[in-house]
C-alpha cells in the first residue's frame, strides 16, 4: 500500500492542489482578474511567441492564465469536495435511515430522491440562475439538490445488504439501540462504496460545474473558474487552443487523481485487505 | 425452589403472509429453573429458533408475537416496553447465535466489539472496559488476550470467534443465555471444547441456559432437561435421562433412532420418512406428526392429542404414547 505510485501521486496533486487553493493570493503571478490588453492571447512559454511573464500565456483580454488556474483550484476543487462532503453526508444518513427504519419512512425519502433523480438539473440551474442571478452559492445548492440523491440510493442499498447479516442480529440481542446500530454497524460498512461514489463525483462535479459556467448559469463570469477559462476560450478555440485546454488538462488531473484515490481508499477501507497489504 | 427463572407460557408467534398466518410457534409453554439448561431439540423449521428469538422479542418481520406469556423474572416481556427490553437484552437475556463467520462486525477490532456490549450495559470508563475486555476473552480462553484483542475477525478460526461471541453474550452476566446452535459450525473437537466452556461459565456465571440444536450428541452432554418441538409446538419434555432412556413421543423415538451409535453397527440409518409440515395448511387437525408417525390410527389424524403428563415432569403430546 504505501509503496504504490498511484496513491503517492493522488497525494501529491491533492495536497499540491489543497496548497495552491489556500495560497493562491501569494502564490499566482499575477491578479487573475487583471486585464491586460497588451498581451491578448499570448501562447504559453514553450510555444513560439509565448514569454515567462505568463508562463501558461493569456486569454482573450490579456488575463494570466496560470493565475487563473490557480485562483480557479478554489471553486475547482476545493468546493466541488465540499459540496461532495455535504451532499454525500445528507444522501448517506438519508439513505441509510431509510433502509433501516423502512416503511413510511423509506417511501418518503425514497420518492424524494426519485424526483430529484429525475429532475432535470440543467433547467433547475437555469432557472435558479434567473431568479436568483448567477452567484455561488445557486450553484452549491444546484450541485448538492442534484447529487445528493445518488448517494442516499446507495447507502440505502448497502443498509438492506448489511441489515440482514448476523452481526446486526448479534448487535440486537445485545440490547444496541437502532441509532447506534445505524451509526456504529451499518455507517461503516456502507462507508466503501460511498467513497468511490464520492471520488467518482469530484469528476462528475467538476464537469457539471463547468456546464452551468458554460451556459452562464455557474460561477459568475468575475470568478476565476476552470469552467469558467473553458467557456470564455470557446471562441478562439482555433486561434488560441490553450485558453480552454488548460484548464481542461486542470479538470483532467483532478478527476484521475480522485478516481485512483478512490480505488485505493477502497481498498485501505477493508480492514481485510489492509492487513494483506501491510504483510506483504 | 419457587418460581423459576423464566416461565413461557402458551406464546403463539405467528407469520403473516397472505391471508392464513403461518404458525411459527404454536402454543409453546416451557420453563427454565436459575442454573439449569433447558435443551430445545427438534428438525429445521419446527420453531425452535423463533422460540428462542420470541423471548427476546426480536421476531423478524412478518412474525409477530400474537399471543402468551414471558415470565421473566415475573416480569412479562410480552407486554413490556421496547425500551425495557432493550436493557433486559444482553444485560439479562443474552443470545449467542448460529453462525460465529457472521456475528462479528468485519470492520471492528475484538476488543471493540466486546467493548461495545459493556460500554452499553455498564457506566465502566475507557480503561476499565479495556480491563473488562481482557477478562472476559480470558474467560472464554482465548490464548494471549492482550494480543488477540487487536485482531479483526477476519483473522481468527471459527471457534475462536464463537469464543468472542460467547464473550460478548457474558459481558453483562446474563442469568439467562440463549444459544441458537452455537456449535453447529465448528468441527466436533472445537464443539466439545466449546460446550466444555459454556458448563464451565454457566458453573461460574450461576446462569440458566437454553440450548437450541438438533444434536443429541450436545444435549446429552450439556443438558439438564430435554423440550423437543415439532410443527411449532412441544411434543415431549422430559429431564435428558428420560428422554434417553424412556422416550415416549414416536418423533422423540424416531430421532433417536437416526442418531449414529458407536456400539451398534448398521448399514443404513433410520430415517423418519416425509418432510416437516410447512404450517400453511390450517384445515388440519390432528396431530401434527400423524402423517410421519409410524404407529399412527386413526384418531390420530382426526383429533389433536394435548401435552399429558406421564410423571414426575415426564410430559408428552401422543394418544398412544410409547411403553418403555
Amino acid at each position: 500500500m504505501r509503496r504504490s505510485p498511484a496513491i503517492i501521486a493522488g497525494i501529491v496533486i491533492i495536497a499540491v492542489l489543497l496548497i495552491l487553493s489556500i495560497g493562491a493570493p501569494y502564490i499566482s503571478p499575477h491578479n487573475p482578474l487583471q486585464i491586460n490588453l497588451t498581451d491578448r492571447l499570448l501562447p504559453p512559454m514553450w510555444m513560439e511567441g509565448g514569454n515567462s511573464t505568463y508562463p501558461l500565456g493569456t486569454d482573450a483580454v490579456g488575463r494570466d492564465i496560470l493565475s487563473w488556474i490557480i485562483w480557479g483550484t478554489r471553486t475547482s476543487f476545493l468546493l466541488s469536495v465540499l459540496l461532495i462532503f455535504i451532499s454525500a453526508t445528507i444522501g448517506t444518513t438519508l439513505g441509510i435511515l431509510s433502509g433501516y427504519l423502512g416503511g413510511i419512512v423509506d417511501t418518503l425519502i425514497m420518492r424524494a430522491v426519485d424526483f430529484f433523480m429525475s429532475f432535470p438539473v440543467i433547467l433547475l440551474a437555469l432557472m435558479l440562475a434567473v431568479i436568483l442571478g448567477p452567484a455561488v452559492l445557486t450553484v452549491s445548492v444546484v450541485i448538492c439538490l442534484h447529487i445528493w440523491a445518488g448517494f442516499a440510493r446507495m447507502a440505502r442499498g448497502e443498509t438492506l445488504r448489511v441489515k440482514s447479516s448476523d452481526f446486526i442480529d448479534a448487535a440486537k440481542v445485545m440490547g444496541v439501540s437502532k441509532f447506534r446500530i445505524m451509526l456504529r454497524h451499518i455507517f461503516p460498512n456502507t462507508m466503501t462504496p460511498i467513497v468511490v461514489l464520492g471520488t467518482l463525483n469530484v469528476g462528475r462535479t467538476a464537469l457539471f460545474m463547468s456546464t452551468l459556467s458554460f451556459l452562464g448559469a455557474g460561477i459568475p463570469k468575475a470568478i476565476p473558474d476552470w469552467g469558467n477559462m473553458i467557456a470564455m476560450g470557446r471562441t478562439y478555440i482555433l486561434r488560441a487552443p490553450w485558453i480552454s485546454i488548460i484548464p481542461s488538462v486542470a479538470i483532467l488531473v483532478v478527476v484521475l487523481c480522485f478516481n485512483m484515490m478512490g480505488d485505493k481508499l477502497n481498498e485501505y477501507l477493508n480492514p481485510e485487505v489492509r492487513i494483506k497489504m501491510q504483510a506483504r | 425452589m419457587g418460581e423459576p427463572l423464566l416461565q413461557v407460557i402458551d406464546l403463539k408467534t405467528y407469520f403473516m403472509i397472505g391471508d392464513s398466518p403461518v404458525k411459527a410457534v404454536d402454543g409453546v409453554s416451557l420453563w427454565v429453573d436459575e442454573n439449569e439448561t433447558l435443551g430445545l431439540v427438534g428438525e429445521s423449521g419446527c420453531g425452535k429458533s423463533i422460540t428462542g428469538l420470541s423471548i427476546l422479542r426480536l421476531v423478524p418481520a412478518p412474525g409477530q408475537i400474537v399471543g402468551g406469556k414471558i415470565l421473566f423474572k415475573d416480569r412479562d416481556i410480552v407486554s413490556m416496553k421496547e425500551k425495557e427490553v432493550r436493557k433486559l437484552r444482553g444485560r439479562e437475556i443474552s443470545m449467542i447465535l448460529q453462525d460465529p463467520q457472521s456475528t462479528l462486525n468485519p470492520l471492528f477490532r475484538v476488543e471493540n466489539q466486546v467493548g461495545e456490549a459493556v460500554a452499553i450495559h455498564t457506566k465502566l470508563g475507557k480503561t476499565g472496559i479495556m480491563a473488562k475486555v481482557i477478562e472476559l476473552l480470558r474467560l472464554v480462553r482465548i490464548a494471549a488476550p492482550e494480543q488477540r484483542k487487536n485482531d479483526y475477525p477476519h483473522q481468527l478460526s471459527g471457534g475462536m470467534k464463537q469464543r468472542v461471541a460467547g464473550a460478548i453474550a457474558i459481558s453483562c452476566q446474563p442469568d439467562l443465555l440463549i444459544a441458537d446452535e452455537p456449535t453447529t459450525s465448528l468441527d466436533v473437537t472445537i464443539q466439545l471444547q466449546y460446550l466444555e466452556l459454556l458448563k464451565d461459565l454457566q458453573r461460574q456465571f450461576g446462569m440458566a441456559m437454553i440450548f437450541i440444536t438438533h444434536d443429541f450428541g450436545i444435549v446429552a452432554t450439556i443438558c439438564d432437561r430435554v423440550a423437543v418441538m415439532y410443527a411449532g409446538k412441544i411434543v415431549e419434555t422430559a429431564s435428558t435421562r428420560d428422554i434417553f432412556d424412556h422416550p415416549a413421543h414416536h418423533y422423540t423415538d424416531a430421532l433417536l433412532k437416526s442418531v449414529p451409535k458407536l456400539e451398534v453397527d448398521v448399514d443404513r440409518l433410520a430415517s423418519i420418512p416425509g418432510q416437516p409440515p410447512t404450517g400453511i395448511d390450517s384445515s388440519f387437525v390432528g396431530c401434527k406428526f400423524a402423517p410421519r408417525c409410524a404407529k399412527r390410527s386413526n384418531k390420530c389424524g382426526d383429533e389433536e392429542p394435548q401435552l399429558v403428563t406421564l410423571h414426575n415432569g415426564h410430559s408428552v403430546r401422543c394418544w398412544y404414547p410409547k411403553e418403555s
